[in-house]
């Protein structure tokens, strides 16, 4: 191995797996050196499936402190701060709105990040998501099996959990098992939260709400840079919810393709 | 069919052959197809003139001086079997969807091999610049440590530990993944455990 030289050693970088990269850093100064400017170069990282399945004796083990995500971040700003693609998809941690924010200024050009908890992990904190504000050049965000929460104050006062609003964001990607997105819609209504250069947007619920039909129609009006809309399950209860909905789509200024799944 | 010293001038399908020597001086012969693997070859052949079979037929056998007997025998055979596969300049047509069989006789043919063959191997496969065989080798010495320990990376690829304590105490602190390591520690422990008892009680 020693006799291999570094163009080669690099190849093999190409086959290894996130698990494999970390051990051979420890493994002696020379393997510290390369795999260290492997990552530096690295572009995309998938949290949970690069390192978990690995490893699938953890999978019945983790817990929330598996993953110990302040270190990933402090990690990601010191090694991998190149990084485009990030998918903390089933990663077993527990995502605040302070490890959003540090995540914001440890990798600056973020481009794309999926956070799905369809395993249960990622826990999503409450107000997390609102530190997505932060990253200045994300382009692409899917959050699936995202459960906003309603967030309740002193006083009794409340509100829902929700997005901000993220400035580049052009594909948009939203999906629940319950009636999560309608939420996230309805928050973005009542905050007035729009994304300027939103262009695709791909919304599932797995329980369609009544409010479903009106709140989209919204979402589209004031998103006339949408180019894609692709939607899953929605239901019209009227024949006037989905003539306004219709109006909506025909008015649009700039809509080249919708559509609609599963839709009654 | 195509190693050891040549004499015929043709093989299959009236395929010409190549002559090549290693660096033990021994001289083997591959068809023109499989020649095409090679982009070091196909770079020889533009620059002495070897565009025709009669030149070819004509030629002297070409000094891979970096390659040895063993990895050239190896490295005819791969080419050989290779020969119907795209020319060497073909970005990773190996990526795609192929042959069951070829994929079968690849995996075997990795699997003869053994650490220091496979390390020669991957050496000549990139002086001769023979893309799939490159990617082959590395993709197999990257399974050889897949879910490894550190410890048994260093055994497998018999490598020495350089680092000071206090360096390698560091370098584990930084891994974000300490939890699992953790956890994996303790299940070596079990199995180890779970391994002296029985040994214990006869």
């Amino acid at each position: 191995m020693d006799s291999l030289p570094e163009e080669l050693i690099k190849k093999i970088f190409d086959f290894c797996d996130f698990y494999s990269l970390l051990q051979m850093r420890q493994v002696n100064i020379r393997l510290n050196f390369y795999v260290n400017n492997h990552l530096w170069r690295r572009k995309e990282l998938f949290l949970g499936t690069d390192y978990i399945q690995e490893n699938p004796d953890l999978t019945n083990e983790m817990n929330e402190t598996t993953l110990k995500i302040e270190k990933v971040v402090e990690f990601l700003g010191n090694f991998m701060p190149k990084l485009k693609t990030l998918s903390l998809s089933k990663a077993p941690c527990k995502i605040s709105l302070t490890t959003v924010c540090q995540l914001s200024s440890s990798v600056l050009n973020l481009e794309e990040l999926e956070i799905s908890c369809n395993n249960g992990y990622p826990i999503v904190e409450p107000d997390a998501l609102r530190g997505l504000v932060m990253f200045k050049e994300l382009r692409i965000l899917s959050a699936k099996d995202w459960q906003p929460k309603m967030i309740v104050r002193r006083g009794g006062c409340h509100r829902q959990d929700g997005l901000p609003l993220i400035v580049e964001l052009e594909t948009l990607t939203l999906s629940s098992l319950r009636d999560d997105v309608v939420k996230v819609l309805s928050q973005m209504k009542t905050e007035g939260v729009t994304m300027p250069k939103l262009k695709q947007v791909m919304l599932y619920d797995g329980l369609s709400s009544p409010q479903m039909p009106s709140i989209l129609s919204w979402f589209i009006e004031k998103h006339q840079t949408l180019r894609k809309i692709v939607l899953q399950k929605v239901l019209f209860t009227t024949i006037s919810e989905l003539e306004t909905f219709l109006l909506v789509i025909v008015q649009h200024n700039h809509l080249e393709e919708v559509t609609l799944k599963e839709c009654n | 069919m195509a190693d050891g010293p040549s004499g015929a001038k043709k093989c299959r399908d009236d395929d010409v052959l190549f002559r090549v020597k290693s660096k033990e001086d021994r001289e083997y012969t591959l068809s023109k197809k499989a020649a095409q693997l090679s982009g070091t070859i196909h770079h020889y052949s533009e620059n002495y003139g070897l565009d025709n079979d009669e030149a070819i037929m004509k030629m002297e056998p070409m000094s891979l001086l970096e390659v040895s007997s063993e990895s050239l025998h190896h490295i005819i055979r791969w080419c050989e079997q290779h020969r119907n596969c795209p020319i060497w300049e073909e970005e990773k047509w190996w990526q795609n969807e192929r042959d069951a069989e070829l994929t079968k006789w690849e995996d075997e043919f990795m699997a003869e091999m053994t650490s220091e063959t496979l390390y020669n191997l991957f050496l000549a496969a990139n002086f001769l610049d023979i893309k799939c065989l490159l990617d082959k080798c590395a993709q197999s010495v990257a399974d050889m440590i897949k879910g490894k320990s550190v410890d048994e990376i260093r055994e497998i690829w018999m490598l020495e530990n350089d680092f000071t304590p206090e360096e390698e105490e560091k370098i584990k602190n930084e891994n974000p993944w300490e939890a699992i390591l953790r956890y994996q520690e303790q299940l070596e422990k079990e199995k180890e455990e779970q391994a002296s008892q029985p040994a214990a009680s006869s």
